[in-house]
């Protein structure tokens, strides 16, 4: 009998101990929380700062459970996972919350508990602000991942904010115009009936101009705080929408810079493959000088003595000439005559100075036809020739032979 | 068969929201922890660790609680739920785990109930771990500071808010273990009168109950050798590692006593000195006279207890 009664008493301490559980986790400050996994203490996470604290841990095992408790213990979060997957919970402590999200892999788990210290008003209001230009978009507690972004662009935003905030608009105006009506509507009758209760008991004459003006002044009063209230939302409006017309003209700014952007990259592109194709014309200019160069030598090359001169014993004793490697090429140049053909109004002085350039001989001219002989050195072929030649701004046409069509 | 029509009716209540599940479960808490009871009973029988006297009765009880205790916050995030079938799942689910409570026979006396519980209670709250170096080996905040070398951060940090556990924490955690007035006085009787014979059972059921709630540690606080203590002591590291397993591991703070009782002086070897009650404002003075007076007092300096000391 007495081990029933202490069994009873122990029984009624542990239920007390438990109803007593929510008043004790609102008045037990968080301080520092513990964060156990699978029943072990893997951490903690402050929560006295003002900012937010994270506390992340991996480990090889899945995670069953997550428990929070505070430094003496108190349960204050549980939550179980799943054996693959993602889970998240929100545990709010008073004005402070806290966030457990677990994702279990094949490989093992791993657990994210973020502490959020209270946001200050301004923070409040600000985020409401940025709730409405969101378009009311992020509801619920559920944690994304990290590479969805919460920041869609703000055109995006806008285009999206914009036909909400209006519908809004217009069901405040909408209420707040029903309200009016409802409440003057109300007003009326309540007025009427009240009149009609009283009026049989005594001095209707006096009672009823005084409770209509009673009832007049308290529709008054009302109407005048309706209409304060939608001056205020009136003003709330107008103030949205002017930050929406600077969100727009940013917008818009951002764009056209965006446009400026792309057409610069254009004519960067541009620019680049014209140093591309000058980078070419510059080398193929390398080698027509080289040819020329070629073609000089030749000219100036010594003709070799055909018979050794009386006297000049010292000359006979003189080393041969060193010949350079160009020298060497000249020997195997290659003689050939081609026709070739100027723009109209090119000048005797800008044709000649271009044979005199390729060390040509000129022959007979037919019919605007001028007649070229050069010596081409043995690498370059004669269309290769042709083909740098006609790149000159002042040839129009060259030919091999006149009974041929010119190639242009 | 009208038992019958009400149960049925109770485990088919449905809460769709989480105000719901609190007011269910607040409504329906006797029921709750009895069927919560009533589980642990059948798991202890089943696993032959039941025998019919207020002790196991008592162990149900409290394992009943605990877990009921788990499933009022964690059951939370599980609406929708019918509370009664998600308690079963819940319940069934820890007890398949191994080894789910530390069930010993000699456990279940008032010595073994008041060990089991304030070393149950240290494993979910850093100010029962602190207080486990007064209630097993007599050391004050000032003691276990040195004993531990912790820095000033480091000391303020863990015994920030010990004035808790004076206040309400031992008072709990006496509760929910199960003891009374009266076993406490018992045992403090008994520890009068027959010292040796108390520190060689506690010595005994002190290992099987480490062993246990050590296991709640995090895989890295596992027992080192003594070079690896010396090395974490030299180099100054590891404040959570030295708290944590010295307070849940005899064998570990021996070692760390021997390795450092140069610069201990005064502070006593760890041994088994059993303080079943926290040391109230009114005794902080006594205890320091107590140390004082001690005939190797004169070299033991003073201890730096603060008011929230144990």
């Amino acid at each position: 009998m007495e081990q029933d009664g202490q069994l009873s008493a122990y029984r009624e301490h542990l239920l007390d101990a438990l109803r007593d559980l929510p008043e004790r986790r609102r008045g037990e400050s968080s301080g520092s929380l513990q964060v156990f996994v699978n029943q072990e203490c893997v951490g903690t996470v402050d929560c006295e700062g003002t900012s937010t604290t994270l506390l992340s841990v991996s480990q090889q095992q899945p995670v069953r459970e997550v428990e929070i408790r505070t430094a003496a213990g108190l349960l204050v979060g549980s939550l179980s996972a799943q054996e693959v997957g993602m889970k998240v919970a929100r545990f709010s402590l008073g004005t402070e919350a806290l966030e457990v999200s677990v994702q279990n892999r094949s490989d093992g788990g791993s657990v994210r508990v973020t502490y959020r210290a209270p946001a200050l008003l301004w923070d409040r209001v600000q985020n409401m602000a940025m709730a409405m230009v969101r378009g009311f978009g992020r509801r619920g507690t559920r944690v994304l991942p990290e590479h969805v972004s919460l920041t869609p662009a703000p055109s995006l935003l806008l285009n999206h904010a914009w036909p909400k905030l209006a519908v809004v608009a217009q069901i405040v105006l909408a209420s707040a115009v029903v309200l009016l009506v409802v409440d003057r509507l109300t007003d009326r009758f309540g007025t009427e009936s009240t009149v009609a209760q009283v009026a049989p008991n005594s001095e209707p004459s006096v009672i009823k101009p005084t409770i209509l003006e009673e009832a007049l002044a308290r529709q008054e009063q009302r109407l005048l705080k309706l209409t304060q209230t939608q001056e205020a939302a009136v003003q709330t409006l107008k103030a949205q929408q002017r930050e929406i017309g600077r969100l727009h003209r940013a917008v818009v700014e951002r764009e056209r810079m965006r446009d400026q952007l792309q057409r610069l990259t254009a004519a960067k592109e541009a620019l680049s493959r014209d140093v591309a194709l000058l980078e070419v014309r510059n080398r193929e200019l390398e080698h027509g000088l080289k040819e020329q160069a070629v073609a000089l030598a030749k000219v100036l090359l010594p003709q070799p003595p055909d018979k050794p001169t009386a006297g000049g014993g010292s000359e006979a004793t003189l080393p041969p000439p060193i010949q350079p490697p160009q020298m060497a090429e000249v020997r195997r140049e290659n003689p050939f005559t081609f026709w070739v053909s100027f723009q109209d109004g090119t000048s005797e002085e800008s044709i000649e100075h271009l044979i005199h350039e390729i060390h040509g001989r000129r022959g007979p001219t037919s019919a605007g036809w001028y007649n070229v002989e050069v010596n081409l050195p043995q690498p370059q072929t004669q269309d290769g020739f042709f083909e740098s030649l006609k790149k000159t701004k002042i040839v129009k046409a060259i030919a091999t032979s006149l009974n041929t069509t010119p190639g242009q | 068969m009208a038992e019958r029509q009400v149960l049925s009716t109770k485990l088919s209540i449905l809460a769709t929201s989480v105000d719901e599940f609190d007011c269910l479960v607040a409504e329906t808490l006797p029921d709750l922890l009895d069927r919560a009871t009533d589980h642990l009973r059948r798991f202890l029988r089943e696993t032959g660790q039941w025998a019919d006297d207020i002790s196991h009765e008592k162990l149900a009880l409290r394992w009943g609680y605990e877990l009921l205790e788990r499933f009022l916050v964690w059951g939370r995030n599980e609406v929708p739920c019918r509370p009664y079938f998600l308690l079963d799942s819940f319940i069934a689910r820890y007890l398949s785990q191994p080894e789910p409570f530390c069930y010993h026979k000699d456990l279940l006396t008032p010595l073994g109930r008041f060990l089991d519980g304030v070393t149950a209670r240290a494993v979910l709250s850093r100010d029962a771990l602190m207080a486990l170096f007064y209630h097993l080996y007599g050391f004050g905040q000032g003691q276990v500071v040195r004993i531990l070398d912790l820095g000033p951060t480091e000391s303020q940090r863990v015994y920030k808010n010990f004035e808790r556990w004076r206040r309400a924490g031992w008072q709990r955690a006496m509760i929910e273990s199960g003891m009374t007035d009266s076993e406490l006085l018992q045992i403090e009787d008994q520890k009068r009168r027959h010292s040796e014979q108390i520190i060689a059972e506690a010595d005994r059921l002190l290992r099987a109950v480490q062993d246990h709630y050590r296991k709640s540690e995090p895989d890295h606080f596992r027992c080192l050798t003594r070079q690896q203590w010396a090395h974490m002591f030299q180099e100054g590291y590891g404040y959570d590692y030295r708290v944590w397993h010295l307070a849940l591991c005899r064998e570990c703070l021996v070692v760390t006593y021997d390795l450092r009782q140069d610069g201990l002086a005064g502070i006593p070897a760890p041994r088994i000195d059993l303080q079943f009650r926290p040391l109230s404002k009114g005794r902080i003075v006594s205890f320091i006279m107590k140390y004082r007076e001690d005939g190797n007092g004169a070299g033991r300096p003073t201890q730096r207890l603060s008011r929230t000391s144990a």
